[in-house]
């Protein structure tokens, strides 16, 4: 050991501090080799009989007996919480937290409910015959298609569509729509697939169905089966008309 | 009866509330404090009784007055006292929660009392320079020599800088370990153990005898580059 690594252990040694055996071994061993470090463990040493000197001196030193009387006085004066107040105080919190967790679920379920609600909507199912009616464009593809095939056979108005969602899920009223249109014709239909993007403000002020017949082929660019035999027949489909003129969605019917 | 007529009365009786300190003797501090803050002023008391000796003598060596150790040790067990829902078993003792308010609590009275703050590093008395010339021995004929010496040590130990002054007392006074130590002061170990090395060497700066001061300055030179 030199005399920086005794540096390091010198006041673990000097107050008896728990080492390792061979390092409290070196250390006494290099004091002595080296004066100087013997007479620092020495001064070490000194200094910790004089630091437990006035340890022991202070040890029965203790506050003055009228604190506590002081303290009793505050303590009895103290706007302190009796028992029952705490326990009311702790049943309030409760309360509380059950009233939060009231309120989140009521949320969550008003939330849920608002979006599974089907928006109040009158159909007004009115039959065409006339192929003369007129025809907005679809999209580029489905209207064009719309045209050479002459899709026009019967028109279902439907006023007070409203709030249509982006993503054409099963919406409340095309739904409600559907049902009716099954109720009535006893038609099998698909769900609307959306054409494009769809802005919901443009049905806000209503919209139409508009029944056509498509090229059973057009069955593939939905993503829906086409039977090979029945390739050339024409399939019918049901055309969602914003008040924009646009097609918004599409639906096959059987 | 009288006595069973007012339940203040009884709480005041002293068999009864000697009845009710004894079987609050083998509670924990934990259970003592939430006692106290439930209302129960025997809870109190014995807490008080204690954990006041430690306080008081922490805050009596932190500052070296008792006017400022008796007005620390009521403000720290009337912090206690209305602010007892902070402490939290889980981060440590009450013994170290409690000492560590006291620590903030003399910390706060020593630098507004600047008369205390100018008693820093370089403070100097006559004793504490014969300190360690003293001879370890406990013969009854050295008792003055001994007196003499513990009162140098402590005067050292007050002139010490706060941090290095709050690690001797706890480690060396107060014989707690590093790691009680540690939690006190809000520290690393290893800070504890660095701060009272450098203590040690600047109590022996302050104890070395004064001709062994003028005869060797390159020591004491040596000495404060120890941190």
């Amino acid at each position: 050991m030199n005399c920086q690594n005794f540096e390091n252990v010198v006041s673990d040694l000097a107050s008896s501090q728990i080492m390792e055996a061979e390092v409290r071994e070196l250390a006494l061993a290099h004091t002595n080799e080296c004066v100087i470090c013997k007479q620092r463990l020495q001064h070490e040493e000194l200094l910790t009989r004089g630091l437990r000197a006035l340890s022991m001196e202070v040890q029965s030193v203790q506050a003055p007996g009228d604190i506590e009387l002081r303290l009793r006085e505050a303590f009895q004066a103290r706007p302190s919480l009796p028992p029952a107040a705490a326990a009311h105080a702790q049943r309030r919190y409760w309360l509380v937290a059950a009233a939060a967790i009231l309120l989140v679920v009521f949320s969550a379920l008003a939330v849920r409910w608002h979006v599974a609600t089907p928006v109040p909507y009158k159909p007004e199912i009115v039959k065409t015959t006339s192929s003369s009616e007129k025809e907005s464009p679809v999209n580029p593809d489905s209207a064009t298609t719309a045209e050479k095939q002459r899709p026009v056979q019967k028109q279902l108005v439907a006023n007070g569509l409203r709030k249509p969602k982006p993503h054409y899920r099963p919406h409340p009223a095309p739904a409600a729509l559907q049902n009716s249109a099954v109720a009535i014709n006893r038609e099998v239909t698909t769900e609307f697939m959306p054409l494009g993007y769809l802005n919901p403000a443009s049905l806000q002020d209503g919209g139409q169905i508009v029944r056509i017949e498509l090229p059973r082929s057009k069955l593939a660019s939905f993503g829906l089966p086409v039977n090979m035999e029945r390739y050339n027949e024409k399939v019918k489909a049901d055309v969602l008309m914003g008040v924009d003129g646009l097609a918004h969605a599409i639906r096959f019917v059987q | 009866m009288e006595l069973s007529a007012s339940p203040l009365r009884i709480e005041s009786d002293p068999a009864h509330s000697g009845k009710c300190m004894k079987a609050k003797v083998d509670l924990s501090d934990h259970e003592l404090l939430r006692q106290m803050m439930a209302g129960d002023e025997d809870a109190m008391a014995q807490l008080y009784r204690r954990r006041q000796a430690g306080v008081y003598r922490f805050a009596l060596q932190m500052s070296g007055s008792q006017t400022v150790a008796e007005d620390v040790t009521q403000e720290v067990f009337l912090f206690l006292m209305h602010n007892g829902t902070t402490f939290d078993p889980a981060r440590g003792s009450l013994n170290a929660f409690l000492l560590g308010v006291t620590r903030n609590y003399v910390l706060r009275r020593l630098r507004a009392d600047q008369a205390l703050i100018s008693c820093g590093d370089d403070f100097e008395d006559e004793s504490m320079g014969t300190a360690m010339r003293t001879h370890p021995d406990d013969s009854p004929l050295n008792s003055l020599t001994r007196a003499e010496t513990i009162e140098a040590v402590r005067k050292a130990v007050l002139s010490l800088p706060e941090r290095y002054r709050e690690v001797v007392i706890l480690c060396e006074l107060q014989e707690m370990s590093y790691g009680e130590t540690a939690e006190v002061l809000g520290c690393a170990i290893g800070t504890v153990r660095s701060r009272l090395h450098r203590a040690r060497a600047l109590l022996l700066e302050k104890l070395q005898p004064h001709d062994e001061q003028s005869a060797a300055p390159a020591t004491v030179e040596t000495a404060r580059c120890f941190a």
